[in-house]
């Protein structure tokens, strides 16, 4: 589904979404192009906490915490080399 | 003067944060030249109040481990022993890496306080130290 369709069937409501397809933006955006709803949530706190409960699952899947009021997405990407433990 | 305390051979500290009026001590926050921003763990940070809001937009954070999703937040003043950085964005999230951490303490607040990391004698000072508030 896109955004726009997930909008109109979830009104003002906390998701944890899953991107089946995205792209990049020249300017470090990602764009959903595809989206899946995974969890309907009843706040922001759980929503994250739903995120994290599946980023630790399955690592390489796209998942995000998001609320429906935003209109369009635009998830600015940054590059970070990580802490590594000796 | 802060010290600091070698774990996995790496040097974490304790900060203080605070968020519309409420402040917290945190412990078992690393000190990073390798992360540009400031990062703090959502489970420690809850009790500030600084959860997710609906006009929160996240970031992803991709790294070697993979991408992590996250959110900023504006916080009143982070803290390091006795230097302070007022109204600073710092980023939330899950920071599920497997070891103990509570937060990264990056370039953005580093540099902004004139930060001299000396792992000779295990301590941070700050050179601004006074000078912004």
């Amino acid at each position: 589904m896109q955004w726009s369709e997930i909008r109109k069937s979830y009104p003002n409501q906390w998701l944890v979404i899953e991107a089946m397809k995205s792209h990049i933006t020249p300017d470090n955006c990602r764009k959903p192009d595809d989206i899946a709803v995974i969890q309907t949530c009843s706040d922001g706190a759980s929503a994250m906490k739903t995120y994290r409960r599946f980023h630790q699952q399955f690592p390489l899947r796209e998942f995000y915490f998001i609320h429906t009021g935003h209109e369009e997405l635009n998830i600015r990407e940054r590059q970070w080399i990580g802490v590594r433990i000796q | 003067m802060m010290q600091l305390a070698l774990k996995y051979n790496l040097p974490f500290t304790s900060i203080t944060v605070a968020y519309q009026g409420i402040t917290t001590d945190i412990p078992h926050v690393l000190i990073d030249t390798g992360s540009g921003r400031t990062i703090l763990a959502a489970d420690i940070v809850a009790c500030l109040g600084i959860v997710p809001s609906e006009k929160d937009m996240p970031y992803a954070v991709r790294g070697v481990g993979g991408t992590e999703i996250v959110f900023a937040r504006r916080v009143d003043y982070v803290k390091i022993g006795e230097y302070r950085l007022s109204d600073f964005e710092i980023e939330i999230g899950g920071m599920d890496y497997g070891f103990e951490i509570n937060g990264i303490i990056g370039t953005d607040f580093l540099i902004n306080s004139g930060a001299i990391i000396n792992l000779r004698e295990s301590y941070i000072e700050f050179e601004n130290y006074g000078g912004a508030t």
